[in-house]
C-alpha cells in the first residue's frame, strides 16, 4: 500500500516540475553508484566546458592556447567529442586527417 | 723489417677501428605523434629520421635490455619498435575477439615477454553498446592475447610496476594496488584519493628517466601537490606546492632537488620548502610534456608541434624545435 | 544548506492545503502535516535546511524537490517581459465596422455606439484593405482571428460582407486561415444576415443580458422599449442549423450580479453554446460595485462553478466562459507577464481607418497608435500602453497573483484611475478572490479525478 503522498502534483506545471525533480535524483543516483555510468574515459568522466571558456588567472589566460595545440590530443582520448572528432569512435585514423593541426589543416577534407 | 712494420700498422689500424667500432652513447628524445614518432638527438638537437607508426601514440616503455621501444597507438595497438632499426618491428591489436579495448596504461613486465595494459572495452550486440567492465590484463607482447586480468574500478588511466613489491599500482580515482605474483592477479590494497578530494590526470608520466619515480600533479579544492609513486620501493607521498600552479605533469631534476612542471607556463618547484622559485611563460603556447636532458642541462618543453628548449641554469630558451606532427608524450633514453 | 523561499500562496482545503508556485505557475496539493511544517518556517527570507529538524526537513526536502526552496542566491527576479512589440505579428483584429448602434444600452461604453465621435460607417473598401493588413503581418502565423465589431456591425452589412469575402480570397492567396467571429445586439437577425453567418460560418456572440426584466432594463432601444423580444425571435433562426458556435456575451450591473446564476441557466436554456458573463466596466461612478454586490457576484461565481464541478463527475462541460478559460489556464501552469494581447499582435480598426490597442479604447486619442495606411506605431503601442501600466510595477510585484492577472484590463483600469480619478489597485481583492476560487475549483476538479475534462479544456486554450 503507497504510502500517501505529502505532496501531490496537480496541474501541467507541477507535474514537469515533478519530472524534472525525479530526473535529477536519478542523475545524482547514477553518479554515486559510479558502476552505471559504463563508457570510456574522456567522454563521462570529463564534463569540462572545453578550452575556450576555461578562465584562469595565469598567463596566457585560458586552458590550451593556442587551442590547436590541444585539438589532436583530445580528439583521440575523446574528451570533449562535441568540439573536435572523436577518436574513439567515429574518427580513429586521426593520424590520417593530418599529424599537426596547425600546420596541416589545410589538407583536411 | 717490413713483417713487423704491416704488424704494427695492423695494431694501429685495429686500435683505431675499434675506437669508431665501438659507437657513441647516444641520448635520444622521442616525441610520441600522429602516424610517427619523431627522434631528437639530445647532444645537438637535431632531428633524426622519423619512426613512422600506424595511428597516434600515447604511450611508451622502453625494454630492460634498450633493445626495443614498444609504443601504444590509438589507444589499442601496441607497436614494438626495433631501437637500432629505428622501426616498427611488430604490432598487435588489442581490438580482438569482438571486443573493442582501449589501453589507457601500460607497464612491461619483468619477464620482457608480456606486458600489463589497463583496458576499458566495448562492443554493439543487437544495435545497443556494452561496455565491459574495466580490468587490468596481462597480454602477451607477441600475439596480443589476455593471460589473465583481475577487474578494477573505472577511473584508471595510468599504471606503474613495483619491482620489489611484484605490484602493480592502477592510479585512477584512487590507487589500486594489484598484486601479480601469485598465479591470479589480485586486488590487495587501495591508496584513497577520490575521499580526500584529490583531483589528478596522470597521462604525463616518467618512469625511467626519473629515477623511477611517476611524478603526478594533483589539486585538492585549488591547492596544488604532487603525488610520487617510486618504482622501486611501492612509497606513495603526497608533497604539497605552496604556490599557485597549473600544470599538466612534472619531472625532477636529476639530484631530485627540484621539479619542473608543465603547462602554460614552466615551474620550478624547490622540493624541500615546496615553493615555486620561478615561473617562465612558454611562448609557444600550452604545453603537455617535459623532458630533461640526461645531465638536467636542458628542459625540453612539447605542445603542439614545436618543442622548446630551455637552458636549465638560466631558464632562457635556447631552440624552438618545429616537429612535423602534434605531440603527446615525450620520452628519453641513453642507448 | 541555506535556502530561499519561492513566492508561493497557501489556500486551505479540508485535509491539507493547494499550493501555488507563484513564479512557476505551479499547482500542488499537500497534505496537512507539509502545510504545519511550511507554516512554521516560511516566514523566514533565509532558512539554513541543516538545522531544521529531521521531520520537518524531509517534508522541506520534499518542498524543495516541488521548487518551493532554492539555494540561497539562486532565486531568479525575472525581470519584466521587454518584448519588442515590432516583432511581434498580428494575430487577432477587432473591425468596428459600424461607430453606430440601433439600441442605447445604459453602459455603453461605445457612448451608444460612436464612440464619442460622429456616427460612421466603416467604407467596404477600407474593410477590405483591413482584413489583409491583418493576413500581410500575422508573420508565421498559420491561423488569425477578424472579429466584426462595432456599435452594431450589422448596420453596415456592406462592409461585413466586404470584409468576408476579402478575407475568403486573400487568406486562400496567402495560405492562411482566416476564423470570423461577429458579436452583434441581435435585433437586427433577419434570416438572409443569418443565411449569411451560416454559409460563411460566422463564430455569433449575441449580447444578451438574461431574462426579459434584467436584459430590457440594461439594452432598450432607441424609443426605451425593451429589446429581449427581438432577439429571443430571431435567436431559433441563428441557431437551428448553426454552422459555428454561438455564445451570448452577458453584461450585468453590479445591482445585477446577484442574478448571474438565475442569468446563465437562463440563456442555456434558450440554447446557447457558451454563456460568459462581464461585470460591467464602469463608465459612470454609479456603475462602481460596492463590497456587498463583489460578494453576491463572487458567491454565484462560486456556485457556478460548483456546478461545473458536478458536471465534469458526468464528464461534461458546463459552458460557463468565466471558468472555463480560467481552469485551462490553471491546468496548465501558464503565468503571464502582461494582462492582455492588446498591441501585442491584437489591435483595433475603427471606422475611419485609425488603429487603437484595443476595441474598448477606441475613441481614446491616447491609445491611437497608428492607421491602417501606415500602420501601428510601435513606440506609440508601447507609450499607450505605459499610459495605463506605467507605476505599477511595485504593487504587482508583490501580489501572489501576479502571473496570473498581470495587471488586469487596461480599459477598467484607465476608466477607475483616469476617468473616475480612483487609486490604482480597486479591482486587485476581487481578482485575488475569482483567482483563488477558480484555483480551489481545479484542485477538486483534478483531485476528484475528472482527467477528461481537463484534457478538453487545455485544447481550448493551447494555442
Amino acid at each position: 500500500m503507497d504510502k500517501k503522498k505529502r505532496i501531490e502534483a496537480l496541474n501541467e506545471k507541477a507535474r514537469a516540475i515533478e519530472t524534472l525533480a525525479s530526473g535529477e535524483q536519478n542523475s545524482v543516483k547514477a553518479l554515486e553508484e559510479g558502476g552505471l555510468l559504463a563508457m570510456p574515459v574522456g567522454c563521462s568522466t570529463i564534463y569540462d566546458t572545453g578550452w575556450e571558456t576555461n578562465p584562469r588567472p595565469s598567463n596566457p589566460v585560458g586552458m590550451c592556447q593556442p587551442s590547436a595545440h590541444d585539438y589532436l590530443g583530445c580528439a583521440g582520448d575523446c574528451w570533449w567529442p562535441a568540439q573536435n572528432p572523436d577518436g574513439m569512435t567515429n574518427s580513429p585514423d586521426l593520424e590520417l586527417i593530418c599529424s599537426s593541426i596547425i600546420r596541416d589543416w589545410r589538407d583536411i577534407k | 723489417m717490413k713483417s713487423n712494420y704491416y704488424r704494427l700498422i695492423g695494431i694501429v689500424t685495429f686500435c683505431l677501428l675499434a675506437l669508431v667500432g665501438r659507437s657513441e652513447a647516444k641520448e635520444l628524445i622521442f616525441n610520441l605523434g600522429y602516424g610517427k614518432v619523431q627522434v631528437i638527438d639530445v647532444g645537438s638537437d637535431e632531428l633524426l629520421p622519423d619512426i613512422a607508426i600506424k595511428g597516434w601514440a600515447r604511450e611508451a616503455s622502453f625494454s630492460a635490455d634498450k633493445k626495443y621501444f614498444y609504443v601504444t597507438a590509438s589507444r589499442h595497438w601496441i607497436h614494438k619498435v626495433d631501437l637500432k632499426e629505428m622501426k616498427v618491428v611488430h604490432t598487435i591489436d588489442m581490438h580482438s575477439g569482438g571486443w573493442d579495448r582501449f589501453i589507457f596504461g601500460m607497464e612491461l613486465a619483468e619477464d620482457g615477454k608480456t606486458a600489463y595494459v589497463n583496458l576499458l572495452s566495448r562492443k554493439t550486440s543487437k544495435g545497443e553498446a556494452v561496455v565491459g567492465t574495466p580490468n587490468v590484463a596481462q597480454i602477451d607482447l607477441e600475439t596480443g592475447q589476455i593471460l589473465r586480468s583481475v577487474d578494477v574500478p573505472f577511473g584508471v588511466a595510468n599504471l606503474a610496476y613495483v619491482k620489489s613489491k611484484k605490484m602493480l599500482y592502477a592510479i585512477g580515482q584512487d590507487i589500486t594496488m594489484i598484486d601479480v605474483s601469485g598465479k591470479d592477479m589480485k586486488t590487495v590494497d587501495q591508496h584513497p584519493m577520490f575521499d580526500k578530494n584529490m583531483n589528478l590526470l596522470p597521462l604525463f608520466t616518467y618512469g625511467e628517466e626519473n629515477n623511477g619515480v611517476v611524478l603526478i600533479p594533483y589539486w585538492i579544492g585549488e591547492a596544488p601537490g604532487l603525488l610520487s609513486i617510486d618504482k622501486n620501493t611501492g612509497k606513495i607521498t603526497e608533497t604539497a606546492v605552496k604556490d599557485p600552479m597549473m600544470v599538466y605533469g612534472a619531472i625532477y631534476s636529476p639530484d631530485m632537488k627540484k621539479a619542473y612542471a608543465n603547462m602554460d607556463e614552466l615551474y620550478v618547484i624547490d622540493l624541500a620548502t615546496q615553493k615555486v622559485t620561478n615561473v617562465e611563460v612558454i611562448p609557444q603556447g600550452t604545453t603537455f610534456s617535459v623532458m630533461t636532458s640526461a645531465d638536467g642541462k636542458k628542459i625540453y618543453l612539447q605542445g603542439g608541434p614545436t618543442i622548446t628548449i630551455y637552458d636549465t641554469q638560466t631558464l632562457k630558451v635556447i631552440k624552438v624545435l618545429e616537429m612535423s606532427t602534434d605531440g603527446m608524450l615525450l620520452r628519453r633514453i641513453t642507448l | 544548506m541555506l535556502c530561499e523561499w519561492a513566492d508561493h500562496q497557501v489556500f486551505g482545503v479540508a485535509d491539507g492545503a493547494i499550493l501555488f508556485g507563484v513564479d512557476q505557475g505551479s499547482l500542488f496539493f499537500i497534505d496537512a502535516e507539509t502545510r504545519g511544517a511550511l507554516s512554521r518556517w516560511n516566514d523566514r527570507p533565509l532558512l539554513d535546511l541543516d538545522t531544521v529538524p529531521a521531520a520537518d526537513r524531509e517534508i522541506l526536502e520534499g518542498l524543495q524537490k516541488a521548487r518551493f526552496l532554492t539555494p540561497a542566491g539562486k532565486l531568479r527576479k525575472h525581470p519584466p517581459l521587454a518584448l519588442d512589440i515590432g516583432s511581434i505579428p498580428l494575430s487577432t483584429m477587432v473591425l468596428e465596422v459600424a461607430q453606430d448602434c440601433n439600441l442605447n444600452c445604459t453602459y455603453c461604453y461605445a457612448d451608444g455606439g460612436s464612440y464619442g465621435r460622429s456616427a460612421r460607417l466603416l467604407d467596404p473598401d477600407m474593410a477590405r484593405q483591413a482584413v489583409r493588413k491583418l493576413i500581410d503581418e500575422s508573420g508565421n502565423k498559420e491561423t488569425v482571428t477578424l472579429v466584426l465589431f462595432g456599435g452594431e456591425p450589422l448596420l453596415n452589412m456592406s462592409a461585413v460582407k466586404a470584409a468576408v469575402s476579402e478575407a475568403g480570397t486573400y487568406a486562400a492567396e496567402k495560405d492562411k486561415q482566416v476564423f470570423i467571429s461577429l458579436t452583434t445586439n441581435g435585433t437586427l437577425l433577419k434570416p438572409d444576415i443569418i443565411d449569411f453567418i451560416h454559409e460563411h460560418k460566422l463564430a455569433v456572440s449575441i449580447s444578451l443580458d438574461g431574462p426579459p426584466d434584467v436584459h430590457d432594463s440594461n439594452r432598450p432601444d432607441m424609443h426605451g422599449k425593451g429589446s429581449y423580444a427581438t432577439i429571443a425571435g430571431n435567436l431559433r433562426g441563428l441557431l437551428n442549423g448553426a454552422t459555428a458556435p454561438v455564445a451570448a456575451r452577458v453584461t450585468l450591473t453590479p445591482s445585477q450580479w446577484y442574478r448571474s446564476e438565475e442569468v446563465f441557466y437562463h440563456l442555456l436554456q434558450l440554447g446557447f453554446h457558451e454563456v460568459g458573463i462581464a461585470p460591467v466596466s464602469p463608465v459612470r461612478r454609479d456603475l462602481l460595485p460596492d463590497a456587498q454586490q463583489e460578494d453576491n457576484l463572487l458567491r454565484s461565481f462560486a456556485s457556478l462553478a460548483r456546478d461545473f464541478l458536478s458536471m465534469a463527475q458526468l464528464k461534461r462541460v458546463l459552458p460557463f466562459t468565466n471558468i472555463i478559460d480560467l481552469l485551462a489556464r490553471l491546468h496548465l501552469g501558464q503565468t503571464k507577464s502582461i494582462s492582455c494581447g492588446a498591441g501585442y499582435g491584437y489591435l483595433a480598426v475603427d471606422a475611419s481607418g485609425s488603429l487603437y490597442v484595443c476595441h474598448r479604447l477606441v475613441g481614446e486619442e491616447t491609445f491611437r497608435v497608428g492607421d491602417l495606411d501606415d500602420g501601428a506605431n510601435p513606440g506609440e503601442i508601447r507609450r499607450a500602453l505605459d499610459a495605463v501600466t506605467c507605476g505599477k510595477q511595485e504593487m504587482c510585484s508583490s501580489c501572489w497573483a501576479r502571473t496570473l492577472c498581470s495587471g488586469g484590463c487596461h480599459y477598467d483600469n484607465h476608466l477607475r484611475e483616469n476617468r473616475l480619478g480612483l487609486p490604482p489597485g480597486g479591482s486587485c481583492d476581487f481578482i485575488r478572490r475569482w483567482l483563488q476560487l477558480g484555483i480551489e475549483i481545479y484542485a477538486e476538479l483534478k483531485r476528484s479525478g475528472a482527467e477528461e475534462v481537463l484534457q478538453r479544456l487545455g485544447k481550448r486554450v493551447k494555442c
